[in-house]
């Protein structure tokens, strides 16, 4: 079985595990929807505030979500100590990262439209303005890359302190930091897209960190699995 | 002499330092049942864990059918079966899902339906694993272990919480694998069924093999075992 089609099995299996026990979807869209209340109060009546702390409303929402998320992310693997099988999977082990990363995205994905068409909904920023499709696309492709390099980090830092007994704590003082430029530049990116500024500078840093991130977390997995 | 299945040659795992797994050799050969004895803290589930691929010793070799196992493929996994206490299910998909996932992951060729029927499990197919009971998990564990006929089967604490009946299942299961030539490691601390079971018997005391006895000679070994569940040197009787 090559890579990709064991990367696909083990993303499906986690997605099907989800829509059985809605451990993680719904907290992450409700913790998600909580922020952008407080954030409601905070922020006041004023329609261009909303609309110029929007990327930073936004940003923040999904930060934490996603953390909330890859708390549990191996939860069914350490339960019943299910990794040992797919440890033992004839398989390169990258197939376990990959998979992973590739179910935490798209269920950061799943949570991320609804929350920007709660923020546009019920906040009236009027986000894109009356412009295109193209800035929607653009927004879409800065959302991505925010997902993915948050997840490919998100993965095996969450691996990691599946493993000790702190992890509620580990896992924010590690990831939080070393997420910081995608917030940045993805708060940046969002920020260009809406007003219809060139977004290309955010968007280039975004995928190099995605590459960067996933680069560093293939090569680091294995070794925080074993461990 | 055949080329044993599984050969460890002074392995050592140390945790902080401490070795858990001390210069241990072994080898386990097709067709025999290796158990391996020691009381608890003895070091045979990290040894089981090695030979699994789960971990990596600190020093020493593990060969994997003469072939080194840091040098061997992901491939060779394909015929490494490994079953413990804990079910290693997934518990919200049912047993059916959970066989059909590792039977992907392992591209294997087997029947569900029948895997099911022959490990008893066709009643609770569509029940999530996170509801079955001690032994039914146990035996789906095993179910999944044995879904790619492994030829080298490693079972760490198999009998732990199970009823007399699914025991006599267990040892029934792996004489029917050392009958089609699988070569099996049990690690447990049940001398007892071990001695039922076993071609050969290694006791383990704080991470050393104390006894090597290729008859698994039940007054040795029972002697050793309960020397070494003592913590006395090996060759003292408590």
């Amino acid at each position: 079985m090559t890579t990709f089609r064991a990367a696909s099995a083990i993303a499906g299996k986690d997605l099907l595990s989800e829509a059985r026990s809605r451990e993680r979807f719904p907290a992450m869209l409700l913790f998600a929807a909580l922020v952008l209340l407080v954030m409601h109060f905070a922020i006041g009546l004023d329609a261009a505030d909303r609309r110029d702390l929007a990327p930073g409303v936004l940003q923040a929402a999904f930060l934490f979500a996603g953390t909330l998320g890859l708390y549990r992310s191996f939860a069914p693997e350490t339960e019943a100590m299910a990794i040992h099988g797919l440890m033992l999977g004839p398989v390169d082990r990258s197939a376990i990262y990959f998979g992973k990363l590739a179910s935490g995205t798209l269920l950061l994905l799943a949570v991320q439209i609804p929350v920007v068409l709660l923020y546009e909904l019920f906040f009236r920023a009027n986000l894109l303005g009356d412009q295109s499709v193209g800035p929607l696309l653009t927004f879409g492709a800065i959302l991505l890359c925010f997902s993915l390099g948050f997840m490919a980090l998100g993965t095996t830092v969450a691996a990691i302190c599946a493993a000790t007994p702190v992890r509620e704590v580990l896992l924010p003082l590690l990831l939080f930091p070393l997420s910081a430029p995608l917030v940045i530049a993805g708060v940046s990116g969002m920020r260009a897209a809406m007003e219809g500024e060139p977004v290309w500078e955010a968007v280039r840093f975004l995928v190099l960190a995605a590459i960067a991130f996933v680069s560093v977390s293939w090569m680091c997995f294995e070794f925080a699995l074993e461990e | 002499m055949t080329t044993p299945l599984l050969e460890a040659e002074r392995v050592t795992r140390c945790y902080r330092e401490v070795p858990v797994v001390d210069e241990v050799s072994l080898a386990v050969h097709a067709g025999e049942i290796v158990c391996l004895l020691g009381p608890n803290g003895a070091g045979k589930t990290t040894l089981i864990r090695m030979a699994a691929t789960l971990a990596r010793p600190s020093s020493g070799v593990l060969r994997y059918r003469g072939v080194e196992a840091k040098s061997a493929t992901p491939g060779a996994r394909s015929w490494i079966g490994f079953a413990s206490h804990q079910s290693l299910l997934y518990p919200e998909l049912t047993v059916a899902e959970n066989l059909r996932f590792h039977r992907r992951l392992h591209g294997a060729r087997a029947d569900v339906g029948n895997l099911l029927r022959r490990h008893g499990l066709s009643a609770v197919a569509d029940i999530p694993a996170r509801h079955l009971s001690r032994g039914t998990a146990q035996r789906a564990t095993l179910a999944r272990a044995l879904l790619h006929e492994p030829e080298l089967l490693l079972l760490d604490e198999p009998f732990a919480g199970l009823d007399g009946a699914a025991r006599e299942r267990l040892v029934g299961m792996v004489r029917e694998a050392r009958g089609r030539g699988a070569a099996v490691l049990v690690a447990t601390h049940d001398v007892g069924r071990a001695l039922v079971l076993a071609d050969r018997a290694l006791v383990l005391q704080r991470g050393r093999v104390v006894l090597d006895d290729p008859a698994a000679d039940p007054a040795t070994v029972r002697r050793t075992y309960d020397t070494a569940a003592a913590g006395l040197p090996a060759g003292d009787v408590p």
